[in-house]
């Protein structure tokens, strides 16, 4: 028997009563429906690249590594007021004004450029004369350019600004978290008021800059007057020359046995001891004059902040273990620094305007995805495009079959050979077993929708990366879901066609039992799952209209294949 | 001077602004002299370098002897022959080997004193 296509495809002879599947178009609409529902539940608001991120996060540091500039470390530095500076300077906590009036003066002493200070003088303790008188060296030394960190009460704040005006400027200080499981720190270039980093609309109250924004200003090109777009810090993993002499930092570990610790503890456990931005602690600047100090102060940019227990003003960020929180600003000012205008955008949520752009690519990339293996199972052109990369020899044969068996070992022989050499970085692992994940489907299964779903996901990196941030995580996240929807959708078909060959094959309403009275709306309910073209009947169950196909090879079968056909395997009765 | 063991005393060897003020180690709170620039570099009784130690109870001063009388200087605003930590510990930190061969960031602070 022949196909009966739409509307609502109809095998009538062999089956009883007659099969009524959903007509074509039918069955596109819904598998495509679930199929963008499940992309969307899994890619775009959570789940998948939610999993990914914190991975997609190695390999972009990785990355950051090797093509981040070092001319913001080199313009940077962080002095910082350790715990143990206290008890060493035999000091108390709070820190005395006398004792940072001092630390002031030594950092004028050293001749810096800018200067954030990450502390609030908010408390009249009676000592504060000399702390103003340094204060105002200070300022004068960097010609204005000293920043003082604002506190969050707006009363504090104006007796702030009315006891040091002249001679610092206030910043403001305020935090953004991190976002989710990466870790990945944003940053706030200003705001208005006091309120939460927003992005710039309500214009009420006095703007203020962020101290790396302030500290920016004057040199850096390119930096919006006023509520620059929120950055998503880059954050390197190398450790400062500087700070390896004096602090006690982790020992290197190859990049394998790092890669095994991420996978037994967790992608983000591996973090350096030590941080990016060069340091000099409190002990060291106010001890005799040090060449090394003289080197990182001398027409820098000094962040001076704390590390006490008891402040609690940390960060985490993906690279490190918590640092003072100084460090924050220390590093978006290093990314502003070494990245301009450019410095790479925070993500925005996608309700949130002018966020539709990225909604689009993540929706819009989906439903290319989406459509493309949809599509494949119903357009002629699906197999134009397996043409190119399949060979002429029926993929059934033996020789075939073997040759794929022989060249995966060799491929996973050689990844492991990489792998196992220690040469590599984690990232470096990582970019590995994808690379040789995509040789193995590419190469050796020769599945030609894979390489073009890969195409079509590197094109959409490329060409958004600058203002949709597709990393790493998306171009796996993507390529993930194409494979898991073409394998759902493989099982549904399969389900679909035993279901089928049933209908044809067991004829009795004994052998349907309860559900005999329900054939027509199951017809229905399953048959929406079929894919392909149809053509059905005589114990030949509905077969693809795709030659290769017409030899029934069942689901495992055709998973070897890599694309999926429309075929089904006769059940067991 | 100028003997092995000298060479391994800890020195003041310059100031590194135009003047520091000399304390004395009972009042800090007091300068007792202003010395300059030239003062120290001159023949005076300022002449430099200064045999200095470390004050143990204040981590920011070193002690100084000048022309036979012993005063306290902030220590950031002097050069040593080696640079000097402010930490508490370093009165009691001995060179390892008699002599400290190693900066104070090679030798990191506190690190090195037995």
């Amino acid at each position: 028997m022949g196909a009966a296509e739409d509307p609502g495809t109809s095998f009538g002879s062999s089956f009883h009563p007659p099969l009524r599947v959903p007509s074509r178009g039918v069955r596109i609409v819904v598998q495509s429906a679930l199929l963008f529902l499940v992309g969307m539940v899994v890619l775009v608001f959570h789940g998948l690249k939610f999993d990914l991120t914190p991975w997609s996060q190695v390999m972009m540091n990785d990355i950051v590594d090797r093509i981040y500039p070092d001319s913001g470390q080199q313009d940077t530095t962080v002095v910082l007021f350790q715990e143990k500076n206290l008890r060493e300077l035999k000091a108390g906590y709070p820190v005395s004004y006398e004792l940072q009036a001092e630390v002031f003066e030594a950092i004028a002493s050293y001749g810096p450029r800018a200067v954030f200070i990450d502390f609030a003088f908010m408390d009249d303790r009676g000592d504060t004369e000399h702390l103003l008188k340094s204060m105002c060296n200070l300022y004068s030394i960097v010609e204005g350019r000293l920043f003082l960190a604002a506190p969050l009460d707006d009363d504090k704040r104006a007796s702030m600004q009315k006891t040091f005006r002249g001679c610092a400027r206030l910043v403001t200080a305020l935090m953004d978290p991190d976002t989710g499981v990466s870790g990945v720190l944003t940053y706030c270039t200003g705001t208005w008021g006091l309120r939460e980093c927003e992005e710039g609309l309500d214009r009420r109250e006095t703007f203020l800059d962020s101290p790396a924004v302030a500290m920016a200003r004057h040199h850096v090109v390119g930096i919006a007057p006023e509520g620059a777009e929120r950055m998503e810090i880059l954050w390197p993993s190398t450790t400062s020359e500087l700070n390896r002499k004096w602090m006690k930092c982790d020992p290197e570990e190859t990049g394998v046995r790092r890669m095994l610790t991420r996978l037994k503890h967790g992608p983000l456990e591996v973090k350096e001891e030590c941080a990016y931005t060069n340091t000099v602690s409190v002990a060291h600047l106010l001890g005799t004059f040090d060449p090394d100090v003289e080197r990182v102060i001398r027409g820098k940019a000094v962040f001076y902040g704390a590390s006490f227990d008891a402040a609690g003003d940390r960060v985490a960020s993906p690279t490190y273990h918590d640092l003072p929180g100084v460090y924050l600003h220390a590093m978006a000012y290093d990314n502003l620094v070494s990245l301009g205008s450019s410095y790479k955008r925070a993500d925005r949520a996608a309700w949130v305007w002018p966020s539709w752009r990225s909604a689009v690519a993540d929706i819009g990339l989906l439903a290319a995805l989406v459509m493309l293996w949809v599509a494949a199972g119903y357009a002629s052109w699906s197999r134009a495009l397996e043409t190119p990369v399949t060979p002429e020899e029926p993929r059934g044969s033996p020789k075939t079959f073997i040759n794929q068996v022989a060249w995966t070992m060799v491929l996973l022989a050689g990844v492991g050979a990489v792998i196992g050499s220690g040469l590599l970085s984690e990232a470096a692992v990582l970019w590995t077993v994808v690379a040789g994940y995509w040789g193995y489907k590419v190469l050796i299964r020769q599945d030609g929708l894979f390489l073009v779903a890969s195409a079509l996901v590197a094109v959409a990196a490329i060409v958004s990366f600058r203002v949709l941030n597709l990393g790493p995580r998306n171009v796996v996240g993507y390529l993930a879901f194409f494979e898991m929807a073409r394998h759902v959708t493989a099982h549904l078909d399969e389900a679909a066609r035993t279901y089928v060959r049933f209908r044809e094959t067991a004829t009795s309403d004994r052998a349907w039992g309860k559900w005999a009275r329900w054939k027509g709306p199951l017809d229905r309910a399953i048959g929406v799952w079929l894919r392909g073209k149809l053509e059905g009947g005589e114990h030949g169950g509905v077969r693809s209209a795709h030659p290769r196909d017409s030899h029934d090879l069942g689901h495992r079968e055709r998973r070897l294949h890599g694309i999926g056909g429309g075929s089904g395997r006769t059940p067991d009765h | 001077m100028g003997s092995a063991a000298a060479a391994d005393e800890l020195q003041i060897t310059n100031l590194r602004g135009n003047s520091v003020d000399l304390f004395g180690c009972d009042d800090l709170s007091k300068s007792v002299w202003r010395v300059s620039q030239s003062e120290f570099r001159g023949p005076g009784k300022f002449r430099g370098p200064w045999p200095a130690t470390k004050e143990p109870d204040k981590p920011m001063f070193l002690r100084v002897v000048v022309n036979g009388d012993r005063y306290c200087v902030k220590a950031y605003l002097v050069e040593a022959n080696t640079p000097v930590p402010a930490t508490s510990a370093g009165g009691e930190c001995q060179p390892k080997g008699g002599k400290q061969s190693k900066p104070a960031f090679s030798r990191g602070v506190g690190e090195g004193c037995r």
